[in-house]
């Protein structure tokens, strides 16, 4: 058993801005845009161009660090990240080195066990999206040569840095759900349009951290850290030293590749960008982009509390997933919300026992609500609706079908003593006084009906005709 | 003197192959420039500010509007090293 | 304009000075305007007189060009330079050597050595481009004996100019006259969305009276022959009635290591874009990894001093050494500008030779050592470092050779400086 694990996420997210970082090169559908039609001299690094600072970018960040609970800098500046490889348009990045938009953040992480984890955001960084290669004959390191398109340079990316608090890919991949959600509900970030990558960092028992670059979503991330925690335990066992290198995921040969070793560590030898200026953020500037903040998780909480009167463990259950707390927001519109509330805690609890978010569900709103009226009046069991549940997260189209299962049924006397005259047995031994046989009655009724008589019922319908 | 390690250390990362006798000559020179340029040290800095740019400029941005990109013919106009639509390069490791 | 006699005669001078990289075949336009080769012209050949851009055809012109060809400009050629601006005589140049028209034997300065020539020789043009990032527009002018005006940093927009370094880089003017200095420098300011460092400030209003400071500095270890002919035309200004007192800016000495650390900085990142990817000098680039690819193409495609700035500039801002070299020359930078800000308190412009020689023999360069060459721009690079307006203009003749004078103003004080520059030119 692997030991003392520590992740730390560097997740680059591409911005939702109408243009690019330093350029005014459209962003419209931009990952669908045919091959170098999205450039100019100034995001291919013509000589003579220089970058031209995009406002809405700082607009976006300032957000991105409000809603991550961060400080953000009164003041700012860019740097010169200087490295050469084929990806760079200038052979050096653009980047936020000594003063970063914003820092000291955090977001909190629950398991579906409900055990909460506060992961700390070191720093959010404003940076520029290098060029896109193709490893032409081979992957990274075997390619002939590669095809470059620079329709992705100079996008802007929030860089969101953690602290090395994450301990499990699962973890990783709760985190790196929650934090998607939440920028997509800020609407900085589209998911499936723009991209989402990190770099991701892994050390296991004390050892050196190895940094596996570029992986890109929230599944892969899952993947390469288990592979990492994997490959490094096995180099412990084999009594060999992890040493501190840069990887790179490979997602179709499902491999991580060494790309340099620390010694060759770059450089990078920083230095102000003379051709961008300071950037002071006001505090004028700070509430006008706070203004714009949507609810956000803590608010929510402390809101649907004192509105709806539920209680803190379920306000907390339904505002901690933004995606939870927007369907619970469109079920309340039609239905009470302490009610529902009890029926989304349990929907909650029913998707994370079986992987899934709400999103990748096609579960509606108009679905659910339909279940709970059902529940409501009493046309299907309580357990029959919890069963209904766990069919309709999977196949929701297959909803009036599911529920011809589970509806309460008029035949409920008829069931019952179908049960007393198979069970005779235990029927002679709660006779007996055997309160236990009830039990057991009970349950068989329940089964025969296919969970379409409830508890009370069987019950009271046993002890009536057993009297 | 600088040690000999350094200059082509520096060559390395700033990808330029140097022969021996450039090596030398630049062991030479740069040890030269280089020990010339300490005089700063006697400068007293403590309480000054560096000087990024000749006077403060601050807040530069621009709007987000979009502005026409290049046509794919002028974005590859000056690449000798292209394939069909993409300029082309070497392997990236 | 006789365009075919403009154009004949850039033929016949570049054959006997080596003024042009590129001379315009299909040039046509009001007047002639040769344009150094590290600013962008469409279409045309720009090579910031490198190898590693044989082959470069912006697709866009710099501003200041958009700006001149709106008012009729025709480019006649591009100017022969060091090559990216890295040099004080342009004799680092990848492609031809200028030559002095004065003293062929001799440089013409540098980096703008083909524009100065240019307009020292040719009969139809009056004013040429040239750039300035230590005093390379100064310089040649001083040499070829022609006017060079270096405006404040940020008054023209650097959007087109290929960088040597960001925070120095100024275009400016080399001209037969202070007026036509002028008229130039009118046509290309002005700011300019896409340069975020150009400015809005609008030149204020000529001084009535003018004082002139004469920093002490600048008159040290300077050819006493030059020292001579600059205070005599000092001399006539205070006669016709300019007062003239003596001023000291004392961090002089550190000028030349803080200029040189800071552009080099600067330069080293602005030269990683070379690298046989996108534009300029290429290779096949199959079956080789980048670093062997991009060493390839680098070390074929920059000069020797080219490498030797790279190479310090990326010492100069390595980790371990950033502190006592980036980040301090920045500090004495900031007393560097102190000092004029200092000056300018007691007084309007400061008079200094351009120089502190005259345009040596090419024989005479190739004995001196890099740090030798270095230390030839004292007098211009702590003016640069401030970007202060700077201009240069002949002031008689040592050996036969022309020298120049500079004028310094405080920012955007172009006109006091103008207004200085053509009393003197009035003394012939």
């Amino acid at each position: 058993m692997v030991k003392n694990i520590k992740i730390g996420l560097e997740t680059h997210v591409q911005l939702n801005t109408n243009t690019k970082l330093f350029c005014s090169c459209s962003m419209k559908n931009i990952s669908e845009a045919p091959e170098n039609t999205r450039c100019c001299p100034i995001c291919l690094g013509m000589p003579g161009s220089k970058p031209s600072l995009n406002k809405a970018v700082l607009d976006l960040a300032i957000k991105i660090g409000l809603a991550l609970d961060c400080k953000i800098s009164p003041e700012t500046f860019f740097s010169r990240k200087t490295y050469l490889y084929p990806d760079m348009s200038k052979n050096f990045q653009i980047t936020q080195y000594e003063i970063p938009i914003a820092k000291k953040g955090k977001l909190e992480i629950t398991d579906r066990n409900g055990k909460r984890k506060e992961i700390n955001i070191e720093r959010i960084n404003i940076e520029e999206d290098p060029a896109k290669l193709h490893h032409v004959d081979g992957d990274i390191s075997s390619a002939k040569y590669t095809l470059i398109n620079y329709n992705r340079s100079g996008i802007p990316l929030c860089e969101i840095v953690t602290s090395p608090d994450l301990s499990t890919p699962k973890e990783a991949r709760i985190f790196l759900k929650k934090l998607s959600s939440i920028l997509e509900y800020l609407k900085v970030f589209i998911p499936g349009e723009l991209s989402m990558k990190s770099d991701v960092n892994v050390s296991i028992e004390g050892g050196e951290r190895i940094e596996v670059k570029n992986v890109t979503g929230i599944i892969e991330v899952e993947k390469v850290i288990d592979c990492e925690i994997f490959r490094q335990g096995c180099l412990l066992d084999d009594k060999k030293k992890i040493e501190r290198e840069t990887r790179a995921w490979l997602p179709e040969s499902k491999t991580i590749v060494l790309l340099r070793k620390k010694e060759s560590e770059e450089d990078y030898g920083y230095i102000f960008e003379p051709d961008l200026t300071k950037i002071e953020v006001s505090k004028e500037w700070i509430q006008k982009i706070q203004k714009t903040l949507p609810e956000l998780a803590h608010q929510k909480i402390e809101r649907y509390q004192k509105q709806y009167g539920i209680s803190q463990e379920l306000a907390f259950s339904m505002a901690s997933d933004l995606d939870i707390a927007i369907f619970y927001e469109k079920c309340i519109i039609k239905q009470d919300p302490k009610f529902a509330a009890t029926w989304i805690d349990l929907l909650k609890k029913t998707l994370y026992y079986n992987d899934l978010s709400i999103k990748e569900t096609k579960l509606t709103t108009e679905i659910f609500l339909k279940l709970l009226d059902l529940v409501k009046s009493e046309k299907v069991t309580k357990s029959g609706a919890e069963m209904i549940l766990r069919d309709i997260i999977h196949s929701p189209e297959k909803f009036e079908d599911i529920i011809k299962n589970y509806s309460i049924i008029d035949n409920a006397e008829q069931i019952v003593s179908d049960v007393i005259s198979e069970e005779s047995k235990a029927v002679s031994e709660y006779i007996s006084g055997n309160q236990k046989a009830l039990q057991f009655l009970m349950g068989q009724v329940i089964k025969k009906s296919n969970r379409r008589i409830d508890a009370i019922t069987a019950k009271s319908m046993l002890e009536k005709k057993l009297k | 003197m600088l040690e000999k390690d350094l200059i082509k250390k520096l060559a390395k990362i700033s990808r330029l192959n140097l022969t021996e006798p450039e090596s030398k000559k630049f062991e030479k020179d740069i040890g030269q420039i280089l020990e010339s340029f300490k005089i700063i040290e006697k400068v007293d800095t403590k309480k000054i500010e560096p000087s990024f740019q000749p006077f403060e400029i601050k807040n530069i941005t621009r709007e987000d509007s979009v502005e026409k990109s290049l046509i794919l013919e002028d974005a590859l106009k000056n690449a000798e090293q292209r394939e069909k639509n993409f300029f082309k390069g070497p392997r990236s490791v | 304009m006789n365009t075919k006699k403009v154009l004949e005669e850039a033929k016949e001078l570049d054959k006997k000075y080596n003024i042009f990289i590129t001379i315009n075949e299909n040039f046509d336009g009001k007047f002639p305007l040769a344009v150094k080769d590290n600013i962008c012209t469409k279409d045309i050949l720009t090579t910031a007189g490198s190898k590693i851009l044989h082959n470069y055809y912006p697709v866009f012109d710099a501003t200041a060009i958009e700006k001149l060809k709106k008012r009729g400009a025709g480019i006649i050629g591009k100017t022969v330079m060091d090559e990216f601006g890295f040099g004080t005589f342009s004799t680092n140049c990848a492609y031809k050597i200028p030559k002095n028209p004065h003293d062929p034997k001799r440089c013409c300065g540098g980096s703008s050595g083909g524009s100065a020539a240019y307009i020292a020789a040719s009969k139809y043009a009056e004013f040429a481009i040239g750039q300035s990032t230590g005093g390379s527009i100064t310089c040649p002018a001083a040499f070829c004996g022609v006017v060079g005006l270096t405006p404040t940093y940020g008054l023209v927009s650097r959007y087109g100019l290929i960088d040597y370094a960001n925070s120095l880089d100024k275009i400016g003017v080399l001209a037969k006259s202070v007026e036509k200095a002028s008229s130039c420098l009118q046509m290309i300011i002005g700011h300019d969305s896409k340069d975020s460092t150009s400015v809005k400030k609008k030149q204020g209003i000529q001084k009535k009276k003018i004082t002139i400071g004469i920093p002490k500095e600048y008159f040290a270890n300077v050819d006493k022959r030059i020292v001579v002919q600059v205070m005599k035309y000092v001399k006539k200004l205070e006669k016709d009635g300019f007062k003239v007192k003596k001023i000291s800016l004392p961090h002089t000495k550190y000028a030349v290591p803080a200029y040189y650390i800071i552009a080099l900085s600067e330069a080293s990142t602005n030269l990683a874009k070379f690298c046989g990817l996108r534009y300029g000098l290429s290779y096949s680039s199959e079956e080789k990894g980048f670093n062997e690819y991009f060493s390839e193409v680098r070390t074929a495609g920059f000069g020797e001093e080219a490498k030797r700035r790279i190479i310090l500039g990326t010492y100069v801002r390595m980790a371990g050494y950033r502190d006592q070299y980036y980040l301090k020359a920045l500090k004495v930078r900031t007393l560097i500008i102190r000092d004029f800000k200092e000056a300018f308190k007691k007084v309007d412009v400061l008079i200094a030779p351009s120089m502190p020689m005259i345009a040596p023999k090419f024989s005479e360069i190739e004995k001196l050592t890099s740090l030798q060459q270095y230390t030839s721009d004292i007098l211009t690079v702590a003016p640069n470092l401030a970007g202060i307006p700077q201009l240069s203009i002949p002031c008689g003749f040592v050996d036969k050779m022309p020298i120049g004078m500079q004028i310094l103003g405080d920012y955007f004080r172009e006109d006091d400086i103008i207004a200085v520059g053509k009393q003197v030119e009035k003394y012939g």
